[in-house]
């Protein structure tokens, strides 16, 4: 058994050169291969270093983030006594116990502000023994001008009719006119008017309410009347004593804390300023952390669950800002761009496949659609802001014009993929079908279609898994101002989630910083979640030919 | 009357124009079924005579409903949503019994619906051209507009060292004449910000793109290539603001750290932290087109070089990556097309200021994050400063285009060409 090195010298043609010369020669030969050897296999090292290094910064990336997003699905709360009682309308603060007072989240002193309160209207009611109903009971009201502010001169008085009063008023206040009939119907507490009705405040409609509170639209007349009827006064926001009695009541309660006490309970160095919610402020002071802590001992301040970070829109209050808004407009918007870019890209790559003959137009168009899927994001904004919001006219921040700028920026994507998948299918079977008779469409819609479908929907959702992570073209058609609220009509103005992230980012509160990280988890799950369906669609739907 | 939800307008219309829909189709086969019954042979299959009655019905409403939308753009006429919503359902209805006294057997059902198919096809792919024409024309026109302002001239805007856009809002608010007009629009400062992070981006994403193509394709066996590629493929599918936030959030700072180690002084906002992660965000484009290329250079040139006994790096740098290098040199242009044009990052890491500078330590700006800058917020279409946005915009549509197309032709003109072809 020769060794290598025994073969290969036997083999070697220089086998003739004389004893030392040939010696040397070999060893020379062998370093050059050792050396390249060598270099081979620091090659291949960089080459693999280099499929690790992507994968390490991914690792490194995706754990930071993780890192950074935790803390914020969780929210301070505290468990506090609440008093329901008439004095806290005129100042909220006094609603809580004077050890948390400072350490409630502004949005949950609001919140408690708004439950304790209701919209109250005053009708004319007649209380006598004819009225036998609460609803024939309540009688028309008639303006005039000494009940209007004194700024309204030249006001034209004017009757509101029983129907529209009624619509005001609703479930609760008629109940109060019932209860009142019941007990005392002859003793009246307001001003008697000659007909013998009395002036009663009754518990207004929801529809009252969300005229009170701002929210919703009222239909037009009743808006008016609603209106007319707060400037003069018969309208106004009262204790809901229906709802907690005639001296109130206190009950106990998980609140909302403020962020700052949620920052320092996550173990943020409370004396550096800048860490906490107000940067420009002094963080908090030593009594108050002293005084948290000891709350948290008592286990009157805990992290509890934050469910309002799904519940909740946006918010400029850190520990109320939620990412309910977003999610929804996300999925509207990108539920409407798929509604429309699925059928269009199909259509479009069905004509260029099947259907286009080889001249200038069809190259044009084939160009076109390759420069387009070229072309940076942020350009489908500005056409979207030149074209769509200036020359057609679309609402600012709106779906639509949200779903119009994604569906540009997606279609070259489906397009080019369903090309794709339409090609895949051989044409064995396109002849086929001619062989049988069949005209072109028929082929189209019977044959080649339903076999490139898998193709075309794997295509397509990965279009809208980057229609949904979109923010540069939506930035700049105004996607990213503050909504609170999820879009009900295309027209209403919307967020989308990687809106959301920007605007949150670019709070400097650390707060947000944290919810933005949160959101940007959601986010990646989501995104995540669409492409494993799609390859899950394209590993099932793999066919050999 | 009240206000009608459009959703819901158009949701019941919809179904409402649905169901008339099925219900001539289905008194269109019965027609036909009638038709075969008798004897006579129809020309078509029957389901086209179903759609022949169908495109009768609808097609007029879909003309008027067009025109009417046209009218309300050009402002002529203002056609409420009501009227069309009943359009809808009553055109149809009313054209539904004169398009089944149509159905013949004589009649050639298919002709007709064949040419609606058509040309409906070819209206979509118009769509394509249109989108192209709408952002050429909306930059294009608002540029003019803004080069064809006074403070800005086309060769200060191309090789002027001052952007300093903020003199124009006092000129156009009327104050101008005391403090002189003071705008400058010279965006050299932007492009060399744009390039500087393009260059740094692409400094990490070449190397590590190719050679993790090179990997991929050439060394890796079937489980780590089935492993490798998707974990790669992560890397693509992460939005670009979660890259940003990464970028300024923890890059950035890392940064000043290290710079600070080191003796330097480095901002928040330098070029370093855009640059790093936009060649990340990078690596899985270039990685993904240099793997097509190399696996599209044939089997044959490999094994010949083996065969001669050169190792895998020898063939790869001597024979593989020649015969690919056209295709990869059209990756980096694309990939270069991608950074220039790359926002959010650029966005969220980078700075406003424009800055002129080699130092990457530094501050400074982008076209992108101009763009962004001066078209939210205010925008007073009077403003220079709002109109440069479209300039710059036009600017960066034409170096993406320009470098699209050198990417096609260096492709198309230096493709390897095999004894195969």
């Amino acid at each position: 058994m020769a060794t290598r090195r025994q073969q290969s010298a036997r083999d070697d043609p220089r086998r003739d050169l004389a004893g030392a010369a040939w010696a040397h020669e070999r060893e020379a030969e062998l370093t050059r291969l050792r050396r390249r050897r060598r270099r081979d296999q620091r090659f291949r090292a960089y080459a693999v270093g280099a499929v690790f290094l992507a994968s390490a910064f991914l690792l490194f990336f995706l754990s930071d983030l993780v890192m950074k997003g935790w803390p914020a699905l969780q929210q301070a709360e505290i468990l506090t006594e609440v008093r329901f009682e008439p004095d806290i309308l005129d100042d909220i603060g006094v609603a809580f116990p004077e050890p948390v007072r400072d350490l409630v989240s502004r949005a949950a002193k609001r919140s408690i502000a708004q439950e304790a309160e209701i919209a109250e209207i005053r009708v004319p009611v007649q209380l006598d023994a004819a009225a036998k109903a609460p609803r024939t009971a309540v009688q028309p009201l008639s303006i005039t001008q000494a009940d209007m502010p004194p700024w309204e001169r030249d006001f034209e008085p004017t009757t509101i009719p029983r129907k529209q009063l009624l619509t005001l008023v609703g479930e609760r206040g008629l109940d109060q006119i019932r209860t009142r009939l019941i007990e005392s119907p002859a003793t009246p507490e307001g001003a008697t008017s000659a007909s013998g009705s009395v002036a009663m405040w009754l518990v207004g409609s929801p529809k009252l309410q969300r005229f009170m509170r701002g929210q919703g639209r009222l239909p037009e007349s009743l808006h008016e009347t609603a209106a007319l009827l707060e400037r003069a006064g018969q309208v106004r926001m009262g204790f809901d004593h229906a709802a907690f009695g005639p001296d109130g009541k206190t009950l106990r309660r998980w609140v909302l804390a403020d962020a700052d006490v949620d920052q320092y309970l996550k173990g943020y160095d409370y004396m550096r300023p800048g860490n906490y919610a107000k940067p420009d402020r002094a963080p908090i002071s030593r009594e108050t952390a002293e005084r948290i802590e000891r709350l948290h001992a008592a286990g009157r301040i805990e992290l509890r669950f934050n469910d309002e970070f799904f519940l909740r829109g946006d918010s400029k209050i850190p520990e109320a800002a939620g990412m309910r808004a977003a999610i929804i407009g996300s999925v509207y918007v990108v539920g409407l761009v798929f509604l429309v870019v699925l059928p269009l890209g199909v259509l479009t790559s069905i004509y260029l496949e099947e259907y286009a003959p080889d001249n200038l137009l069809t190259q044009t168009i084939e160009v076109n659609i390759n420069n387009l899927a070229a072309i940076p994001s942020i350009l489908f904004g500005v056409l979207g802001l030149a074209a769509f919001i200036n020359f057609f006219g679309m609402p600012r921040s709106s779906v639509m014009v949200g779903t119009a700028v994604l569906v540009l920026m997606t279609l070259p994507v489906v397009i080019i993929a369903s090309r794709a998948a339409l090609r895949a299918v051989p044409d064995s079977i396109r002849y086929a079908g001619y062989a049988m008779g069949a005209s072109r469409w028929q082929v189209v819609q019977h044959h080649v279609l339903p076999l490139s479908i898998s193709g075309i929907m794997t295509g397509s959702i990965i279009g809208i898994a980057q229609a949904m992570g979109e923010t540069a073209p939506l930035l700049i058609v105004g996607l990213v101002s503050f909504v609170p609220e999820g879009p009900t009509t295309p027209l209403d103005p919307t967020t989308v989630m990687p809106a959301q992230i920007f605007s949150w980012w670019s709070m400097s509160l650390r707060a947000f910083q944290e919810r933005a990280a949160l959101a940007i988890l959601v986010l990646l799950l989501v995104l995540f979640t669409l492409n494993g369906l799609a390859v899950l669609i394209r590993a099932r739907s793999e066919r050999k030919w | 009357m009240q206000d009608i939800n459009p959703t819901l307008l158009v949701l019941v219309t919809a179904a409402l124009a649905m169901a008339l829909g099925r219900l001539a189709y289905h008194f269109t086969l019965r027609r036909t079924d009638a038709i075969t019954a008798s004897g006579e042979e129809l020309r078509s299959t029957p389901d086209y005579y179903g759609w022949y009655v169908l495109v009768w019905m609808f097609v007029p409403v879909l003309v008027l409903s067009l025109a009417a939308a046209a009218l309300e753009l050009a402002d002529v006429v203002r056609v409420p949503g009501r009227w069309i919503a009943v359009a809808w359902v009553v055109l149809p209805l009313a054209l539904m019994l004169p398009a089944l006294g149509l159905v013949r057997a004589r009649l050639n059902a298919r002709v007709l619906v064949e040419r609606v198919i058509y040309a409906i096809l070819l209206a979509a792919a118009l769509v394509s051209i249109f989108t192209t024409v709408g952002i050429l024309l909306s930059v294009l026109f608002e540029s003019i507009r803004f080069f064809g302002h006074p403070a800005v001239t086309v060769t200060n805007f191309l090789f002027g060292t001052d952007w300093s856009p903020g003199g124009a809002f006092l000129a156009s608010a009327g104050r101008g004449a005391e403090q002189g007009t003071g705008a400058s629009f010279g965006a050299v400062p932007l492009f060399a910000g744009t390039f500087m992070i393009t260059g740094i981006a692409m400094l990490v994403a070449v190397p590590v793109g190719v050679l993790s193509a090179i990997y991929l394709s050439e060394y890796s066996a079937g489980a780590v290539r089935k492993l490798g590629k998707p974990l790669i493929e992560v890397l693509a599918g992460i939005p670009t603001v979660v890259y940003g936030f990464f970028a300024a959030i923890t890059v950035a700072p890392l940064i000043v750290r290290a710079a600070a180690a080191l003796g330097l002084d480095a901002s928040y906002q330098n070029a370093l932290a855009p640059g790093l992660i936009m060649g990340v965000m990078i690596i899985p484009f270039m990685s993904s087109l240099c793997d097509d290329v190399m696996s599209a250079v044939p089997q044959t040139l490999r094994r010949a070089s083996y065969a001669m006994g050169a190792t895998s790096r020898e063939t790869i740098m001597q024979i593989v990556l020649p015969a690919a290098f056209p295709g990869i040199v059209s990756a980096f242009l694309l990939a270069v097309s991608v950074a220039i044009g790359e926002t959010m990052i650029v966005v969220m890491a980078a700075g406003l200021t424009a800055n002129l500078t080699a130092n990457p330590l530094e501050t400074m700006t982008t076209v992108t994050v101009h763009i962004v800058d001066n078209l939210t917020g205010d925008q007073a279409y009077d403003n220079p400063q709002t109109l440069s946005a479209f300039g710059l915009g036009l600017t960066l549509l034409i170096m993406t285009l320009l470098l699209n197309v050198a990417s096609a032709i260096v492709i198309r003109r230096y493709r390897m060409r095999y004894a195969a072809d």
